[in-house]
C-alpha cells in the first residue's frame, strides 16, 4: 500500500510538465483590505493601528476540455508600506486536475481532501457555532484564510479518484485515493514523511453504501540518516443503510475500525486501538432530522489526520502577544482567548500535526479532538430542523460520554455536551423584503470525576453563550451585532504529556472567570461578493486564575471582494 | 416492519459490542502526584568509578513517593565542572538520569571526584539528597581536534600580535582551562586597529594541505569554547575559514572561498559556542564560488577584535573541534 502511494505521488507529480498549454483563461480571486485601531488597556504600549490591502489573483487556464490548471498570487501591502517596502508577494494557490482517458479525476498540486471522520478529517473543535453578524464576517475571513471548508485539510500532493458502475449485484464503486508529503528530510535525523491512503466505497444499491478506508503517515526510509521509522495507520468501515418510505428516510450509518501508532526503533511504546462510531437517524418530511448514535474511541486510538486540530493552545499570540501586569509591572504572555480564534487567522494551523496537540479545557473539554477524540465512550442525541419556510433553523446536540480508560485513576471522567444553536429569519413573519436575522446559541460543557481522595475530583464547567444579529435597515445596509461570552468554572486535572505524548504528570487547573465580547457593526453589501463593514469590538478577559484581567477594544475598517 | 427490526438487531449487536472500562489506567497515579512527599530510598549511583573514555556511563537511582519536579546536579570537585540532569517522575533510573559523562557547564570534568546532589523543585520539601561518584577517565569526544594547546605551540602555527600596550597573547597553563590543563589567552590595548592580534592555525600542521575533514558542509559542526571577561566585555572574536579550492597548497583570496563566523563576546566565562560549517557567511565575496568544502580547508584563523576607543579588551579560547551529525556535547 504503501509503495503504491510514492509511485502514485511520483507519477501525479510528472504528468504536471505535461499540462500547461493553454487555451481559455480564467481569473479568480479576491481581494481584502483591513484596517485597525486596537487598545489593550495594559499593554506597554496600549493603542496599535495596522492593517493590510491584499489581493489574491488565480488565473485558471484549460488547456482542454479535461484539464484546469490554476494558479493564485497574493500581493499583500502593509498599510505603511513605502515604495514597496512591506509588500509581500506570495504563491497562494497552484493546482493542475483533469480528467484522464474520461475515467480517472486527478489533482496535483494544492489538493483539499477529506476520507472519513476518523481517518482523515478538519474537525471543527473550537470556533463551536458558526455565527452571523459581525462574528461571521471574522468567520468568512480565517475560514478564506485557512482553506477550512466542508472540513477537508489543505495538503500539498496528489489525489486521484474514480468510479465503476456495474450492471448487476452492486450498484457502483468510487474509488479515493491522495499522498501527500507533510515534512521533508534534513537529511540528517528527520526523514521525509508522506500521509497517504483512500478508500473505496461500494454502493449496492440506493441503500446501502459499504466502505473500505486506510490513512497512513509513514516516514520513507532512505532519505535520512535514521531507521527509526514512524508510522500510523488507520483502517476502517463505514456504512450507511437506510430506508426511503414517502419521503421518510431512516437508516443507520458509522464507522468502525483500528488505528496503530509505532517507531522502529521503540516497538515496545506501539500503541494500538479501535474506534467504533454508530447512528440511527431519522429525517422527516417536515424537515426535522433526529439521531441517536454511540461512539467508543479507545484510549490509545491516534489518528493523527483526523484528530490535527485547528488550533494548538501551546503558541502566542501574534497581536498583543505581551502585557503588563499591573501586580507587579512585568511583563507576560497574553493567552490565546476565544476572540483571539476570531480576530486572528495566523493561530489556526494548516496541515496535518503528528502527535496530540494541546487544547484549551475551557473551550473543548468534552470533544477537543471532535468526534475522533480518543479515550471517550457514550451516546449522543440530535435534533435539527430546517424550516420549509425558512423561518427557523434549529441545530440541537446533547453528548453523554465517559472516559473509557482513567487518567492516573481507575476512575472516569464523564462528560455532558449540551449545544443548541437557533437562527430565526425574522422577516418571514410579516413577509418583509428586508433581511432580519438572530441567531442564538449555547453550547455547555461539565467534566466530573468522583473518587476515594479529594484531589481525584473533578468538576469544571463552561458556557459559551452568542448571539447574533444582522438588520437590514436600508437596501444592502445592515446593522450587526454579537454577543459572545465564556463562562467557566472549576477544576480539571490536565495530563502533561512528554514528546511522546506519554503523561508524565498532571497540572490542577483552576478556574472562575469570564470572557465577553460585545461587538457592534454595519455592513454596506454591493453584491454577494463584495461588501464593506464597520466593526467595533469591546472585549474582556476575567480569568484571574490563568492571567491577569484585560480589557481589549478594537476598531476595524473591512473591505472583502470575491470574484 | 422486517427491516426495522433489522436496524434495531444491528444498533443493539453494536451497543453490546462497546467495550468495558480499561482495569488499568494513563500516566502517573495521582497518589503519587499529589499525596505526601517522602523519599522511599536514596540517592545511589550504579557505580562509584566511571571510565567515560571507553564507554561507561553511570546512572543514579532513587525512589520518591511522589512525582515532583527534580534536579540532579554534578560538580567536580577540582574543575568546578557542572552537569545538570532535571526531570519529572516519581523514581530515577537508567532511563531518566543517564550521565554519559558530558557537561553542563564548563569546565568540562577531569579525573576527579564528583558531587552528586539532588534536589526538588517543590515547596513541600527543601530535603536535598547527596552522593559521588569518581571520574577515572574523562569522556572522549569524536571528532577533529585542531587544538586544545595541550601540546604548547606548534611551528606550522602562524601569528601576528599589534604592538599595543599590556599585550597579552599565548597559551597560558594557570588552573582555569575550560578542558584540560591549557587554553589561549588574547588580551591588550590597540587604539588605532580593530585587531589586537590573531593566530592562524594551518592544516599543515597536520601534514596536509587540507585538513581531514567531511566534503558534506550541512553535516559538520565547527565548535569551540571562549571565554567572556565580565570586566572588559568588548571583545569581539572573527573565526575565519579559508579553503584551498584549488588544491594547490595554498590560499588565495581573490580566487578561493573564505568564510567568517563573528562572535561578540557579552558574556561572563566559558562558553561553548558552535555552527553548522554551511551556515558560516562569505567573508570575500564568494569570491571562490561560495560553495562550502570544508575537505577543501586549508586555514583556520581565530582574530581578536576590539573597537580602538574601547580600551583593554580579554578574551580566551580552548578546543577547536569539528564533530559531524550534531554539536559538540562536551
Amino acid at each position: 500500500m504503501r509503495y503504491f502511494l510514492i509511485i502514485l505521488f511520483l507519477v501525479c507529480s510528472s504528468g504536471f510538465a505535461f499540462s500547461q498549454n493553454g487555451k481559455k483563461v480564467q481569473f479568480v480571486g479576491g481581494a481584502r483590505s483591513l484596517n485597525t485601531l486596537a487598545e489593550l488597556d495594559s499593554a506597554s504600549i496600549p493603542k496599535r493601528s495596522g492593517g493590510y490591502a491584499l489581493l489574491d489573483l488565480g488565473i485558471k487556464i484549460n488547456p482542454n476540455s479535461n484539464t484546469e490548471v490554476m494558479g493564485m498570487f497574493r500581493i499583500n501591502n502593509e498599510y505603511g508600506g513605502f515604495w514597496g517596502g512591506g509588500v509581500n508577494f506570495d504563491v497562494r494557490q497552484l493546482y493542475v486536475r483533469g480528467v484522464a482517458n474520461d475515467i480517472f479525476r486527478y489533482q496535483i498540486g494544492n489538493i483539499d481532501y477529506k476520507l472519513t471522520p476518523y481517518t482523515f478529517y478538519n474537525h471543527n473543535q473550537d470556533i463551536l457555532t458558526s455565527s452571523i453578524g459581525t462574528l461571521g464576517i471574522r468567520e468568512d475571513v480565517f475560514n478564506y484564510e485557512t482553506f477550512y471548508s466542508n472540513n477537508t485539510w489543505r495538503q500539498q500532493g496528489a489525489s486521484l479518484n474514480f468510479g465503476l458502475e456495474f450492471p448487476k449485484v452492486i450498484k457502483d464503486i468510487e474509488v479515493n485515493s491522495f499522498i501527500s508529503r507533510i515534512n521533508s528530510s534534513d537529511f540528517n535525523f528527520v526523514l521525509d514523511r508522506f500521509f497517504g491512503g483512500g478508500n473505496v466505497v461500494i454502493n449496492k444499491d440506493d441503500n446501502l453504501a459499504i466502505g473500505l478506508n486506510h490513512v497512513s503517515i509513514f516516514d520513507l526510509t532512505g532519505t535520512a540518516k535514521t531507521d527509526n521509522i514512524y508510522t500510523n495507520d488507520v483502517s476502517s468501515i463505514t456504512f450507511d443503510y437506510h430506508l426511503v418510505k414517502n419521503k421518510f428516510v431512516y437508516g443507520i450509518d458509522g464507522e468502525y475500525g483500528v488505528s496503530s501508532v509505532s517507531q522502529s526503533e521503540s516497538p515496545e511504546d506501539s500503541l494500538t486501538d479501535y474506534f467504533l462510531h454508530a447512528r440511527g437517524y431519522m429525517n422527516f418530511n417536515s424537515g426535522l432530522k433526529l439521531s441517536l448514535g454511540i461512539l467508543d474511541n479507545g484510549a490509545d486510538y491516534r489518528s493523527f489526520g483526523a484528530q490535527s486540530r485547528r488550533v494548538s493552545f501551546n503558541q502566542e499570540n501574534n497581536f498583543f502577544n505581551r502585557y503588563v501586569d499591573l501586580t507587579d509591572s512585568t511583563e507576560v504572555l497574553r493567552p490565546v482567548s476565544l476572540f483571539d480564534l476570531y480576530n486572528d487567522p495566523e493561530l489556526y494551523d494548516q496541515g496535518i500535526s503528528v502527535g496530540l496537540m494541546e487544547n484549551n479545557p475551557m473551550i473543548s473539554s468534552v470533544l477537543p479532538y471532535g468526534i475522533a477524540s480518543f479515550n471517550r465512550q457514550g451516546g449522543y442525541f440530535g435534533i435539527h430542523y430546517d424550516d420549509p419556510k425558512k423561518l427557523i433553523d434549529f441545530n440541537g446536540r446533547v453528548y453523554m460520554l465517559s472516559e473509557s480508560r482513567g487518567q492516573g485513576t481507575l476512575a472516569l471522567k464523564s462528560f455532558l455536551m449540551t449545544e443548541i444553536v437557533t437562527t430565526i429569519h425574522v422577516e418571514k413573519i410579516w413577509d418583509g423584503k428586508k433581511e432580519f436575522h438572530i441567531q442564538m446559541s449555547h453550547n455547555r460543557q461539565q467534566t466530573s470525576r468522583e473518587g476515594e481522595y479529594d484531589f481525584e475530583s473533578v468538576d469544571l464547567t463552561t458556557n459559551q453563550i452568542n448571539f447574533g444579529i444582522e438588520l437590514e435597515v436600508i437596501d444592502d445596509i445592515y446593522l450587526m451585532g454579537n454577543c459572545l461570552k465564556l463562562k467557566a468554572t472549576g477544576n480539571d486535572q490536565m495530563p502533561i504529556r512528554n514528546s511522546d505524548d506519554e503523561i508524565i504528570n498532571y497540572e490542577n487547573f483552576s478556574v472562575d472567570g469570564e470572557e465577553s465580547l460585545i461587538s457592534s457593526g454595519l455592513k454596506i453589501s454591493f453584491s454577494k461578493q463584495s461588501y464593506l463593514a464597520i466593526i467595533h469590538d469591546r472585549f474582556k478577559y476575567r480569568f484571574s486564575q490563568i492571567s491577569h484581567e484585560y480589557d481589549f477594544n478594537q476598531s476595524s475598517v473591512v473591505y472583502v471582494l470575491k470574484f | 416492519m422486517k427491516k426495522l427490526i433489522y436496524i434495531t438487531l444491528c444498533l443493539i449487536v453494536i451497543i453490546s459490542s462497546c467495550s468495558k472500562p480499561d482495569e488499568f489506567y494513563d500516566g502517573p497515579n495521582l497518589y503519587d502526584v499529589y499525596g505526601d512527599f517522602e523519599v522511599y530510598t536514596s540517592l545511589q549511583g550504579s557505580q562509584i568509578n566511571i571510565d567515560f573514555e571507553s564507554g561507561e556511563t553511570v546512572y543514579f537511582t532513587c525512589e520518591l513517593s511522589k512525582v515532583v519536579n527534580w534536579q540532579l546536579k554534578i560538580t567536580g570537585s577540582n574543575s568546578g565542572a557542572e552537569k545538570i540532569i532535571t526531570g519529572t517522575s516519581r523514581t530515577l533510573d537508567e532511563e531518566v538520569a543517564l550521565w554519559d559523562g558530558s557537561t553542563t557547564n564548563l569546565p568540562i570534568f577531569r579525573v576527579e571526584n564528583c558531587n552528586v546532589e539532588l534536589s526538588f523543585l517543590t515547596e513541600e520539601t527543601d530535603t536535598i539528597l547527596t552522593t559521588s561518584v569518581f571520574v577515572t577517565t574523562p569522556k572522549l569526544n569524536d571528532g577533529f581536534v585542531i587544538t586544545d594547546f595541550e601540546e604548547g605551540w606548534n611551528p606550522n602555527w602562524s601569528t601576528f600580535v599589534q604592538s599595543g600596550t599590556s599585550m597579552d597573547f599565548g597559551i597560558k597553563l594557570d588552573g582555569t582551562a575550560p578542558q584540560l590543563a591549557r587554553y589561549y589567552n588574547m588580551a591588550g590595548v590597540v587604539d588605532w586597529d580593530w585587531l589586537t592580534g590573531m593566530i592562524d592555525f594551518n592544516a599543515t600542521a597536520f601534514g596536509e594541505t587540507t585538513m581531514p575533514l567531511s566534503n558534506n558542509g550541512d553535516n559538520l559542526y565547527f565548535n569551540a569554547f571562549v571565554y567572556g571577561d565580565p570586566m572588559y566585555p568588548n571583545s569581539r572574536i572573527l573565526f575565519r575559514f579559508d579553503e584551498d579550492e584549488n588544491l594547490d597548497g595554498t590560499f588565495d583570496i581573490t580566487s578561493e572561498d573564505s568564510f567568517g563566523y563573528e562572535l561578540i563576546i557579552d558574556w561572563s566565562g566559558w562558553k561553548h559556542v558552535s555552527i553548522k560549517y554551511s551556515d558560516i557567511l562569505s567573508a570575500n565575496d564568494a569570491s571562490g564560488g561560495g560553495l562550502h568544502n570544508p575537505d577543501k580547508l586549508n586555514r583556520v584563523s581565530v582574530l581578536h577584535l576590539a573597537d580602538p576607543n574601547s580600551g583593554y579588551a580579554h578574551s580566551a579560547i580552548d578546543y577547536l573541534i569539528f564533530t559531524e551529525n550534531e554539536p559538540l556535547r562536551p
